[in-house]
């Protein structure tokens, strides 16, 4: 097999709140609160778990009716109450790793409410030769551009 | 990561993209290169007519072409279709969407104790 190399890439996700920094937080501690708007209350999840403290674990894995499994893990480093969160996750398709990511998601009040700054790093691993992702390129490409609109 | 598109190029992007035909080579190039006549023939377009749009689509940085002998072949732009920067924008998608549910469970909440 070719030996493709790793790339890396960064990006960071600003969204503001109308509720205060201590709600926003609590709705990513709270398993509960976090099924309700995160994707692992999504049809088509076969397993979900979440041990929300340092060094604990949040499990998600997905079957999807082509037959794919999708498994994210993501271990908890730094928990600080309404303050951060620092969390690595990775995602495997099918038992091959595709990327693995650090996160740092910081919570800031405002007038308004909340500023959530959200702040990936992330490794690119075994995706290259994925010539399914490369055919989706096309769709992909026009939905980054529509993203791309919104943010003009 | 690449910078964001500068507007001007965003614009000859978005016009590029603005027409059913580019459009239509554009899904046919993501299945691999191919020429002028490749191109024009299922869209049942004349071939000086397809090299208009291909030229549009090379200026909106979509397209990328390259002559070998007599035959000008057109490929989708790697840099645009990178398998890294597709999976990038897929994640940053998905968890938009998520932080959309995040502002409206939070809406909800603020409902619920106002409420009381």
């Amino acid at each position: 097999m070719k030996n493709i190399p790793s790339t890396h890439a960064d990006f960071v996700i600003v969204r503001e709140f109308d509720a205060t920094p201590e709600a926003v937080f609590m709705a990513w501690a709270d398993p509960q609160a976090k099924q309700s708007w995160s994707d692992c209350h999504a049809e088509n999840t076969i397993e979900y778990r979440l041990d929300f403290r340092p060094l604990g674990h949040e499990t998600h894995h997905v079957a999807f009716p082509d037959g794919r499994v999708q498994q994210i893990e993501k271990v908890f480093f730094d928990i600080v109450a309404a303050r951060r969160i620092v969390f690595a996750y990775e995602i495997r398709i099918d038992a091959r790793l595709l990327s693995a990511s650090l996160v740092t998601v910081e919570f800031f009040a405002t007038k308004r409410g909340t500023r959530m700054v959200y702040t990936e790093q992330l490794a690119y691993l075994d995706g290259h030769e994925d010539r399914e992702v490369r055919m989706r390129g096309t769709e992909e490409g026009l939905d980054r551009l529509g993203l791309a609109l919104l943010r003009h | 990561m690449r910078a964001a598109a500068e507007p001007a190029q965003l614009d000859r992007m978005f016009f590029a993209l603005a027409d059913f035909h580019r459009r239509g080579m554009l899904d046919r190039l993501s299945r691999g290169p191919a020429s002028v006549s490749d191109l024009a023939g299922p869209l049942g377009i004349a071939l000086p007519s397809a090299v208009k749009h291909l030229a549009v689509l090379e200026r909106g940085g979509l397209v990328a072409s390259e002559k070998v002998g007599r035959v000008r072949t057109y490929k989708v732009e790697p840099r645009a279709l990178d398998a890294m920067e597709a999976w990038v924008a897929r994640r940053k998608k998905l968890l938009n969407a998520q932080f959309d549910r995040l502002e409206a469970y939070l809406a909800s909440q603020a409902n619920k104790s106002s409420r009381r």
